[in-house]
């Protein structure tokens, strides 16, 4: 297995360096010039300071220079690059953001997996039923609704209205600092971006789910089990579950690094500090060493959960082998 | 009785934390940006009110909600009669004498001395130091060091500002950044973490905590040499998304929201929902001038001037004001503020006004050569071109998108057709679309001032972006009047404010009569609070809202 684990590692790299490459060239092909836009807001703003600012932050090299400086500092110095906006290496901006985003990431994941699992496994065995109608619509409603409107939706709900979770942020202002008290402010303040975050995987695996089990509790293998007499939950769990999760798992591995798509939009909706935001930041300032730091690192996760997919495929599958 | 004495302390305890808690001031205070830094190398709004509140951005005088100003770390603010600023017409020079007040010191408790100045002016003149501007700082030739805090700046040219109103940097601790400097360290300078999570000041509250994406936490200074201030507590939260910010200001999570706040729909709608006994929303006229450029260069119906005043004639302000600002807005006939100190009465008996009138437009537009076609579109008599005009803003702009089509159908009236074009922010203004003209008509959009700004940078004809100066300059409608441009020059280098007036309801007067752009109206600050809060007076104007902070209470 090592093996395959390391050949797939190598077949990364050459990948990585085109997406590096195609990306690079995609943001600075961007149109608009931040430092220009300054001049807008700032009357005492020069032409000579604009020059100047463009020759400090090395604007005013040719693109595949700019490209090579930043490749030779990710390789030889692990030196991402410099935020033009903050002032701040990029490592330094992303650690400060990467904890709250996984807060946010994983408990939405964690929420949408171990709601949308059962919930599809039931209404398959009950298919028609008016449980299975009603989550049918539900997901329908799930997969629909954009994010930022249900975010605000729920706001509107449950902050404003009922007054039962905060509007927004990650934290109150004034907590205790005892560990039970921080905790129970972060996941009230969690409660409302985890199910905005999580609501369209939710319904989306539901109806995969679904649909999956429905077809492998026709096959001939799960009627030769029911005419032997086995148990219906033995039968349920341990023979269809297992084949029908299968192509669920790569879906699920997938949803991560699309979830970190889907914090730029909730982070917003809900002032929740995180890599979304950081991302949707840099993009609007044009702070092209952010951008492409955070694409990376998602193109990389979308890399490795392509492999923890394959390498759990044949973990849950015996027949699977890596040649 | 030890039993006694014991239930005696805690119960004393829990009272003075109680009556401690309940006196204590907290005021949470909305903005829709979270400041990327503070300093001269960051330039966000949200920045500049944080920053103020931490440590004073315009060290000299401040500027209060009148325009006023006041001496700030200063003894007096200089002037021409006492001697402190002292001109040399002849040479171009000028030299202003400071003396800075004796009981300031930094938040760490060291003076606040002249060797905080020049360190500051060092650091900003050095080229690896990316400063957004150093166009004022570039005046000074030195800074002649009389003592602690005595010293005098001399200049290389002659700066109507120069007595405070723009330094052109700012004083840095010298405890912090004189090493570096010496070692010639400006990386270490640039990436200190003083400009952020580390940033003091000598203003009227102290950085306590920043976390990043939520908010920023100060606590009152009570050696503030302005006076103590009155909230123990002032907490900046960051909210982008302006509907959140909405509820949050409704729901009392926050109780005050200033500048970068809500757009004016959704500060409108506030203002609808909430009843008006509990929360105060402030509009109050800005500095930022609503208006569309017309390419006169490239575009040669537009390098005629009665078609330009046609368009004018034909533009029903009031009507846009109405239907997209609900009237709270007054149209403008200018490019400058009716509050700028430049702006005198004599000015409105010369300029140019033109009301709303689509026949005198029409005549106008006959008088230039256009008659309208079959298709009712006028068009030239003699080239055969019609009118259909390319007008371009920017997508997402609801107001903005508004008025374009209000627009739109009052040229209709007139026989103009529109074409809208829009485009994001980030593409309207690229280098390659405003300054080298890429659109072909007009373009609309807003441009910011300050109350010291002269329009120089906008209408003077050396600022026209042409391609022998890199299309460089802001000029980009490309007016070019010799004499506007000669007015510019000379009160740039006027000393003498009442001169300047004059000069200025000349510059007026020609701008109003070419009309090189179509003025519509002047931008809201729009601020927001619950009425148990008092002392928050918005200046309007570049000039942070927080400069009387240390006074706000809360009731």
């Amino acid at each position: 297995m090592w093996v395959y684990v390391i050949r797939r590692i190598l077949q990364v790299i050459p990948v990585l360096f085109l997406i590096s490459l195609a990306t690079f060239a995609l943001l600075n092909a961007m149109p608009g010039d931040p430092l220009a836009e300054l001049m807008m807001a700032d009357p005492d703003m020069s032409e000579e300071d604009l020059a100047n600012l463009r020759r400090i932050y090395g604007l005013d090299q040719p693109f595949q220079m700019r490209y090579l400086r930043w490749m030779e500092g990710v390789i030889f110095e692990r030196d991402l690059g410099s935020s033009q906006q903050y002032k701040v290496p990029v490592t330094t901006l992303i650690a400060r953001n990467v904890e709250n985003t996984f807060y946010l990431v994983f408990s939405s994941f964690i929420l949408s997996l171990f709601v949308a699992i059962p919930i599809g496994i039931y209404s398959a065995l009950r298919q028609y039923s008016l449980a299975d109608y009603f989550w049918t619509g539900f997901s329908f409603f799930g997969f629909s609704v954009p994010n930022h409107w249900l975010g605000l939706l729920l706001l509107f709900l449950f902050s404003v209205q009922l007054e039962w979770t905060p509007v927004g942020g990650f934290q109150s202002i004034r907590v205790p600092p005892d560990f039970f008290s921080q905790l129970l402010d972060r996941l009230h303040h969690l409660i409302l971006p985890m199910i905005t975050l999580g609501m369209s995987s939710l319904a989306g695996w539901m109806r995969y789910m679904r649909s999956t089990m429905l077809e492998v509790i026709r096959e001939d293998y799960i009627r030769t089990a029911r005419a032997k007499g086995i148990a219906e939950r033995k039968i349920i769990y341990k023979h269809a579950l297992r084949n029908a999760i299968l192509p669920v798992i790569t879906l699920v591995m997938m949803a991560i690094p699309m979830m970190l798509g889907g914090a730029v939009i909730t982070e917003a909706v809900f002032v929740y500090p995180g890599m979304g935001r950081l991302f949707w930041h840099s993009l609007i300032n044009q702070d092209n060493f952010v951008s492409m730091a955070i694409i990376m690192i998602i193109a990389v996760l979308v890399v490795l959960f392509n492999l923890l997919a394959d390498i759990l495929y044949a973990w849950i599958d015996p027949r699977i082998r890596y040649d | 009785m030890k039993r006694k004495l014991i239930i005696f302390f805690v119960l004393t305890l829990i009272l003075t934390t109680a009556v401690a808690t309940a006196e204590e001031k907290i005021l949470e205070i909305g903005i829709s940006q979270e400041p990327d830094g503070f300093g001269t190398m960051f330039s966000m709004a949200a920045g500049t009110q944080v920053e103020n509140t931490i440590n004073p951005t315009m060290p000299m005088l401040y500027r209060d909600n009148n325009w006023d100003l006041h001496p700030n770390v200063t003894q007096y603010r200089p002037n021409v009669q006492d001697g402190t600023w002292v001109v040399d017409e002849e040479n171009e020079a000028m030299v202003v004498h400071w003396k800075l007040r004796e009981d300031i010191t930094w938040h760490d408790g060291e003076p606040f001395t002249t060797e905080d100045f020049v360190i500051g002016y060092n650091i900003t003149m050095h080229d690896d130091y990316p400063a957004i501007t150093k166009t004022v700082a570039r005046y000074i030739e030195e800074i002649e060091v009389l003592g602690d805090y005595e010293m005098k700046l001399h200049y290389n040219q002659l700066y109507p500002f120069a007595d405070g109103q723009v330094l052109g940097f700012m004083p840095m601790p010298a405890h912090i950044f004189s090493e570096p400097y010496e070692q010639d360290d400006i990386e270490a300078i640039v990436e200190h973490n003083y400009w952020r999570t580390g940033f003091f000041g000598i203003g009227p509250y102290k950085l306590k905590e920043w976390v990043s994406g939520s908010h920023i936490e100060l606590a009152a200074n009570p050696d503030f040499y302005r006076g103590k201030p009155i909230i123990d507590t002032i907490v900046f939260r960051f909210v982008e998304d302006t509907e959140t910010l909405r509820f949050m200001i409704e729901t009392g999570e926050v109780q005050a929201s200033i500048n970068p706040t809500l757009h004016f729909d959704s500060a409108i709608a506030l203002q609808r929902s909430v009843d008006p006994e509990k929360i105060h929303v402030d509009f109050i006229e800005a500095i930022t001038w609503e208006h569309i450029d017309l390419n006169t260069r490239d575009f040669e119906p537009f390098q005629d001037v009665r078609v330009r005043r046609a368009l004018m004639h034909a533009t029903d302000k009031e009507e846009i004001l109405e239907t997209v600002y609900e009237g709270v807005i007054s149209s403008s006939e200018m490019p400058m503020s009716p509050r700028h100190p430049h702006l005198v009465d004599d000015a409105y008996d010369v300029m140019t006004v033109y009301e709303y009138n689509p026949e005198r437009a029409e005549a106008l537009l006959a008088a230039a050569g256009f008659a309208r076609g079959p298709d009712g579109i006028m068009t030239h008599q003699d080239t055969g071109k019609k009118l259909i005009l390319d007008i371009r803003t920017t997508a997402g702009n609801s107001s903005r998108e508004l008025a374009q089509q209000i627009l739109a159908q009052q040229w209709a009236e007139i026989g103009i057709q529109v074409e809208i074009n829009n485009m994001v922010s980030t593409a309207l203004f690229d280098h390659g679309h405003l300054y080298k003209r890429a659109w072909p008509h007009m373009i609309l959009f807003a441009w910011v001032s300050s109350p010291t700004s002269m329009g120089d940078t906008i209408w003077h004809m050396d600022a026209i972006p042409r391609e022998e100066n890199n299309w460089e300059g802001q000029n980009v409608s490309g007016w070019e009047n010799e004499e506007a441009s000669e007015i510019l020059d000379e009160m740039l280098q006027e000393m003498d404010e009442s001169r300047r007036q004059e000069l200025n309801t000349r510059f007026l007067q020609l701008w109003t009569r070419d009309l090189p752009s179509l003025p519509l109206f002047f931008n809201l600050d729009i601020t927001i609070w619950h009425n148990n809060i008092s002392g928050i007076k918005p200046t309007g104007c570049n000039s942070p809202d927080t400069w009387n902070i240390h006074q706000w209470d809360i009731h």
